[in-house]
């Protein structure tokens, strides 16, 4: 009876601890409102040498027919951060056979959007994703590839929220300075 | 008993066979690379010797392009097109690691092992310059192999 209660209360818990511990945690800041922000498209001369995947959906490059004074800049980086080398007592550790985690990758991504007049940052919209999952003996999970994708992916859409709710603000901003920039309104 | 010994012989012989099987012939000590192309991105991959997994090698591709082994202690130079490069590699596990590669811009792409339940599992990851720059020091160059001399032509 004593041993059953020891498998179900003490054993139980840390396996589980163990198989959550496999799944990657998400932290992703500023939080947005879980409400959806209306649709928007700002169109504005664009500087952007990334994959146009990552570029927030809610910018449409224009092309600038002359020197633009207002342009839209979107940079992102991505940092490592992997712990997985086998030290001298970990093939000695038993919990490794439930899960026990072995070496842990993370990654953070930060995107920033600034609104350059005459090359000086007037407006800045920024986000920053930190993924984190631990590896055991059996799974490695996901890889720093696909989790520096999908950290790019939120960073983005943050981003195009972002845009959207202050859209009225951005688009004073751009039109005040050249009325030639056409701004989508939403369908 | 003869056969018994003969048994333990050949057992030795085959353990020995599996663990010598890791141990790659470097070439001479890291030297920084001073014939990059301009266009291009310089990658050094390698590995720093660790406590655990020395005898484990494993073959590192770009963008799904088989580079060289990377045996413990082992380093290579890539000269990467300019964009998003995939660095691979697979035992029983795959890891993958993505460099924004930019051109006259050098990266350094760290390897380990870590635990597996038959053989350990390859990790690839992007180091900083300081980091990278002081590790690969006590590393030795992986002689290209014969069918797979394209690990400094770039993709």
């Amino acid at each position: 009876m004593c041993m059953h209660r020891l498998y179900v209360f003490g054993l139980g818990p840390l396996l589980l601890g163990c198989l959550a511990a496999c799944e990657t945690q998400v932290t992703l800041t500023p939080t947005v409102s879980a409400q959806a922000p209306p649709a928007c498209v700002i169109a504005a001369p664009l500087s952007y040498d990334g994959q146009p995947a990552y570029l927030p959906q809610v910018i449409s490059a224009q092309p600038a027919a002359e020197p633009a004074t207002t342009v839209l800049r979107y940079s992102y980086d991505a940092q490592y951060n992997a712990k997985q080398q086998i030290t001298a007592l970990q093939p000695l550790n038993p919990l490794l056979i439930v899960g026990f985690p072995t070496g842990s990758n993370a990654i953070t991504v930060s995107g920033l959007l600034e609104v350059l007049r005459d090359g000086k940052p007037v407006r800045a919209y920024a986000a920053a994703c930190a993924l984190k999952r631990t590896s055991t003996v059996f799974s490695e999970g996901e890889t720093l590839t696909a989790m520096r994708r999908r950290a790019l992916f939120l960073v983005r859409d943050n981003i195009s929220a972002q845009v959207c709710r202050d859209q009225q603000g951005l688009r004073a901003l751009l039109a005040g300075d050249r009325p030639s920039i056409a701004d989508k309104q939403p369908q | 008993m003869s056969s018994r010994r003969l048994l333990y012989a050949a057992l030795a012989t085959g353990a020995m066979a599996v663990l010598l099987s890791g141990c790659a012939t470097l070439g001479p000590a890291y030297t920084p690379d001073a014939n990059a192309p301009r266009d291009k991105g310089t990658v050094y991959v390698y590995r720093p010797k660790a406590f655990g997994g020395g005898a484990i090698s494993y073959t590192v591709s770009a963008n799904g392009t088989e580079l060289s082994s990377l045996p413990a202690g082992g380093y290579f130079v890539y000269y990467a097109t300019p964009g998003e490069t995939e660095f691979s590699a697979k035992t029983e596990a795959k890891t993958s690691v993505t460099v924004d590669v930019k051109p006259g811009q050098t990266y350094y792409v760290q390897g380990t092992i870590g635990m597996g339940v038959f053989v350990g599992h390859p990790h690839l990851t992007q180091v900083t310059s300081d980091v990278g720059a002081k590790e690969i020091a006590s590393c030795k160059l992986v002689p290209p192999a014969a069918p797979k001399a394209v690990a400094k032509t770039g993709s």
